[in-house]
């Protein structure tokens, strides 16, 4: 993939991570949801109905965290190997492997939600 | 080097170098400086975002009861609330400066526009607002993240 392709995918995710992550965050506050602490706002009733109703959004934002970290750990990571080819290599594979792992466990997370007892 | 009242460090290449903002001058350079604080929380929101999405992972991997468990970590004034706090410090100034960063390098707001170099050498890039962003985002991180607070700890 070229360098420029690789730029405009963190441009157009860290577009999308602004407007997801304002929304996740602001689940969070307390007064939504009538209750008194920030804990209270991650009861199972309430994680639950938000994963029910907005997983799409969820996934979305997953990929777009994952690939922008990720990708942005792999830039300052392969500005120190300099012009070693090998660490460059061992760099962009570990990093493809991480974007793999983490959204794996981040899919796992909303198929595999247990039903509330 | 001393040259009249500027001081031109040699620019050393490599992860260490790109974290420290004193290898070069950051003397009227609250650019590097936004540079510096942007890559610190990028790498502090990659190891949050890691462990957030290992952690959200508890009801689909041991159960609800679990889960709830792990939620109460977050109660009160304690070393997983602290560090919940120092990430989303981290978050809201990395968002923050990414706007920023955005209407800077991808709409070029805000660097004036190209003239010809003409004594004093003032670049154009310095005489627009982008450099206003700057304090505008800091000082709106500071008050966002101050609220955060409230509603982790004083809640």
């Amino acid at each position: 993939m070229k360098a420029g392709t690789i730029a405009l995918i963190q441009y157009a995710t860290a577009i999308l991570m602004v407007l997801l992550i304002a929304w996740h965050v602001a689940v969070r506050i307390p007064w939504l949801h009538g209750v008194e602490d920030l804990p209270s706002t991650m009861s199972p009733e309430i994680i639950y109905d938000e994963v029910r109703r907005f997983w799409p959004l969820l996934i979305l934002l997953s990929i777009a965290v994952v690939i922008h970290g990720v990708n942005g750990l792999r830039g300052i990571l392969l500005e120190w190997a300099g012009s070693n080819e090998r660490l460059r290599f061992a760099i962009n594979i570990l990093s493809i492997l991480a974007i793999i792992a983490l959204l794996i466990v981040a899919v796992h997370t909303i198929v595999g939600l247990p039903e509330l007892g | 080097m001393e040259r009249g009242r500027f001081r031109f460090l040699e620019n050393r290449l490599g992860i260490i170098a790109s974290l420290y903002p004193w290898v070069i001058d950051i003397r009227g350079n609250p650019e590097r400086i936004a540079f510096t604080l942007h890559r610190i929380t990028g790498i502090i929101l990659v190891g949050f975002v890691a462990l957030h999405i290992i952690s959200t992972n508890t009801p689909a991997r041991a159960g609800w009861e679990a889960w709830v468990e792990e939620v109460q970590r977050l109660s009160g004034v304690n070393p997983v609330s602290l560090l919940f706090f120092i990430a989303m410090g981290a978050l809201v100034f990395h968002s923050l400066n990414g706007i920023r960063l955005l209407l800077v390098e991808l709409l070029a707001l805000g660097i004036g526009r190209p003239e010809k170099p003409k004594p004093p050498y003032i670049p154009p890039s310095l005489k627009g607002y982008q450099r206003t962003l700057i304090y505008i985002v800091s000082i709106l991180s500071l008050i966002i993240w101050a609220l955060m607070g409230y509603v982790i700890f004083l809640m």
